[in-house]
């Protein structure tokens, strides 16, 4: 994971715009895969990367420095995801409706291995998204997610024990 | 040790998060365990399968959230046009090292427009000299780590040194050091270093120190390199359309942005350094980010990371390196860079082990056709060639062009260095010309065929200059004659650029792509025909650059067998009946309802080639 240099966090704190620019160019691609995999549509992610920027913008100055931005930045939009999810559900409760279609995905997105991933409990996507596509170590992952060094290492040997098992029968050429 | 702890321990590994303590422990039990082994290798797949299929396109909300963020006022523009940026950059490239002149509301640069300002910034630099550091990681098993430092020197148009001084400290004296020079002057280039030994043989480099030298160099040659995308990467950038901002930093206390790419398309930032000596070999998809100036477009630092992949482990243990390569294997930064305009260059002496490659500047047999419109470029040099055609060359900073010619071409085919794939363009004058996208070696090139003239124009300005000099020329290209497109010989016979419908008329099992790669489309399509059997071949491409000159290729033939797999490590693969992989060749080959087909690119990796082949459907 890229860092920003320290002195850009830093201007970005004191309310400088053009720092903030870089900030949002610099973790925007990792910031919405990680909406993107959690919500699991593109037009939720936009929304969820978007309101986890405006919150960044916001706490910013509250920001101190002792983990990694990146870290700090990721644990903002997991939970603004995580917020996004639960706001669903009640509105689905609310309305006693099913599950509202998602916008039609373009069909050469679907893969055998991004629907795997779908179908992974909430716990186990998180954790393997943050880990597996982000590249984010366990330490780290384990400061975003909220959770023990040790739950992390499980999970992501739990999460390719299932998606194993979820893909033997699959074709995707190699897995 | 039990089966779930040792799971746990290699699924832990592959993320970097191993207990070294373990090891032996590890490796026993693995060794004897099949399910563990599937298990890793489970794993691995998953992975690579991950990184290949699950990235959604990201979108640009970048305005979006400034916008949200109430950030925009009266004192930030954001929205300065590109033109007015270009100008800056240039007339900012010609004082670097001069003036502090860095500016803090620089649009952020964009991926696709890039190119356009590396060319127009390239143009301007008249004259250039850095330094810089280098280190390179697994040479050797013995020497995990070598430092260099490099200085590089130009003054435009083709006078070029780079020098590279070794200062690893290896194991013993027997080690061979890495001291290179290149030395280019117009028409004469040298290159010395120590030979590349067998990686078995070392520390013993039994072949020694090897020197290159070519006189009668002809202006701009692809095979007396100038390796000047060390100093602006216009043919790096100039060619890509995969290439990704993925920050900025800063370098020398610059404001940098950061472009990431592939190796396969970056392999031109490198060339000044693997002219010559002994490296380690880099994989094509390897992930390489750029920190490029934001006003000059120098490089100031630049560095290859492994990107792990079932392919790469292969590769890596055929090339005798770590199988699990991670993080940085190459980065190079610059510790000084300026511009002055008192850059000397000494010229390389010959010596016996030089060639005479028989470029002679100066007197002309005949006049030369030359363009009007010359993009900008000024006169060069100019010069008849061995074969007794007249060169004409133009140049400006780091941009070039030239027009080969002749009066006298009897051979039925494209005239100069362009091949069978090349594609008829109209020019806006109305004529026809053959066109050829750059590649690792060549810059981009047309052919003419005009009544008594052929010309060849070689270029690494863009494709819409090349077009627009080559429409100022005072000819009108032909198209070539059929019976150019027409190749007998023993076996049958080779009908070349066939339309796609008569392609399909000839053979009824034609397929083709429906999702191709982005920016590939349709190159050419030739035509077996032996005997009764006929066989089609398909190449796809990008129109600015494809480093094997080739791009993609599918072969498709009725009542063709599958032959024995030639490579080793070919593997198989769910593809149609008897689907297999082979690495080393780069190839993908099945079978389906007796029709035999293959897809051949080393640009590619296996996935890649697995989708393309799944998206075949009979043409529209």
């Amino acid at each position: 994971m890229r860092e920003p240099e320290p002195d850009v966090v830093g201007r970005a704190q004191r309310g400088d715009p053009d720092a903030f620019e870089i900030l949002v160019r610099t973790h925007l691609a990792d910031a919405y895969r990680m909406a993107f995999h959690l919500v699991g549509d593109a037009s939720t992610a936009e929304d969820v990367t978007q309101d986890a920027f405006l919150s960044a913008w916001r706490a910013l100055p509250r920001f101190r420095g002792d983990a990694k931005f990146s870290t700090w930045l990721h644990r903002i939009v997991r939970n603004t995801a995580v917020e996004s999810l639960r706001s669903a559900a009640r509105r689905r409760r609310l309305a006693a409706l099913h599950r509202p279609d998602d916008p039609v995905p373009d069909p050469s997105l679907r893969t055998a291995v991004r629907d795997a991933i779908d179908t992974l409990p909430d716990d186990l996507r998180e954790t393997f998204v943050t880990v597996e596509v982000l590249g984010f170590t366990y330490p780290e992952a384990a400061s975003i997610l909220g959770v023990a060094i040790g739950t992390v290492r499980s999970r992501m040997h739990r999460t390719r024990r299932r998606l194993m098992a979820e893909l033997r029968e699959e074709d995707t050429g190699e897995v | 040790m039990r089966c779930e702890h040792a799971e746990l321990e290699l699924s832990a590994r592959l993320d970097g998060a191993g207990d070294r303590r373990l090891d032996d422990e590890l490796a026993e039990h693995v060794s004897a365990c099949p399910s563990c082994r599937a298990f890793d290798e489970g794993a691995r797949r998953i992975r690579h399968a991950v990184r290949l299929r699950t990235a959604p396109p990201v979108p640009d909300l970048v305005d979006a959230i400034v916008d949200r963020a109430e950030l925009r006022g009266s004192t930030r523009d954001r929205r300065r046009p590109v033109a007015a940026f270009v100008a800056g950059a240039a007339a900012a490239a010609l004082v670097f090292g001069g003036l502090p002149f860095f500016q803090h509301r620089l649009p952020a640069a964009l991926a696709d427009e890039i190119p356009e300002r590396i060319a127009d910034a390239s143009a301007e630099v008249e004259s250039y000299r850095a330094t810089f550091d280098i280190v390179e990681r697994n040479f050797h098993e013995r020497v995990p780590e070598r430092r260099m430092t490099a200085t590089v020197a130009f003054v435009a148009p083709e006078r070029f040194r780079a020098q590279v001084t070794d200062r690893t400290g290896y194991p013993s004296g027997d080690w061979p050091r890495n001291d290179l020079l290149l030395d280019v002057d117009g028409a004469t280039w040298s290159a010395e270093g120590p030979q590349v030994c067998p990686h078995q043989t070392m520390p013993a480099c039994p072949l020694g120190t090897e020197r290159r030298a070519i006189t009668g160099r002809e202006p701009f040659a692809g095979d007396a390199v100038l390796p000047t995308d060390v100093v602006v990467p216009i043919r790096t950038f100039g060619g890509t359309d995969r290439a990704e901002v993925v920050g900025s930093r800063r370098v020398l206390g610059r404001a940098t942005v950061e472009v990431a790419l592939d190796h396969r398309d970056a392999a031109p930032l490198f060339a000044y350094l693997q002219a010559s000596g002994s490296w380690r070999p880099l994989f094509p998809r390897d992930r390489v980010v750029v920190s490029l100036d934001r006003e000059s477009w120098f490089p100031l630092a630049y560095e290859v990371q492994a990107v792990p992949s079932v392919e790469r482990t292969r590769w890596a243990q055929r090339n005798g390196l770590p199988a699990d390569e991670r993080g940085t294997i190459l980065s190079v930064r610059a510790t000084g860079v300026d511009l002055r305009t008192d850059v000397e260059i000494a010229p390389a002496a010959p010596d016996a082990d030089t060639r005479d490659a028989g470029f002679r500047d100066g007197a002309l047999p005949f006049d030369p056709i030359e363009p009007s419109d010359l993009a900008g470029l000024r006169p060069h040099r100019r010069g008849t060639s061995a074969d007794a055609e007249v060169l004409v060359s133009y140049a400006r900073g780091l941009s070039w062009l030239k027009v080969r010619q002749t009066r006298s071409w009897t051979t039925p085919a494209l005239y100069g260095d362009v091949g069978p794939l090349a594609s008829a363009v109209q020019l806006p004058d109305g004529g026809v010309a053959y066109y050829e996208p750059a590649t690792a070696g060549t810059g981009r090139r047309l052919s003419i065929h005009a009544g008594g003239r052929d010309l060849h124009l070689e270029t690494n300005l863009g494709f819409d200059d090349l077009v627009r000099v080559a429409a100022s020329l005072p000819i009108d290209g032909e198209h070539v004659p059929d019976a150019w497109l027409v190749r007998r010989w023993t076996g049958g016979i080779v009908r070349e650029q066939v339309p796609l419908e008569r392609a399909a008329d000839a053979a009824p099992y034609l397929l083709m792509p429906s999702d191709l790669p982005e920016a590939y489309a349709l190159r050419a399509i030739h035509l077996v025909t032996v005997g009764d059997a006929t066989g089609l071949t398909a190449y796809f491409a990008r129109t600015a650059r494809e480093p094997d000159g080739i791009g993609l290729r599918l072969h498709q033939s009725a009542d063709t067998s599958m032959a024995p797999p030639m490579d080793p490590d070919t593997f198989a693969v769910d593809v149609g009946d008897g689907g297999r992989y082979s690495p080393e060749r780069a190839t993908l080959e099945w079978s389906d309802g007796g029709v035999y087909r293959s897809l051949q690119g080393g640009a590619f990796d296996l996935g890649e080639l697995v989708a393309i082949a799944r998206s075949l459907e009979e043409p529209p």
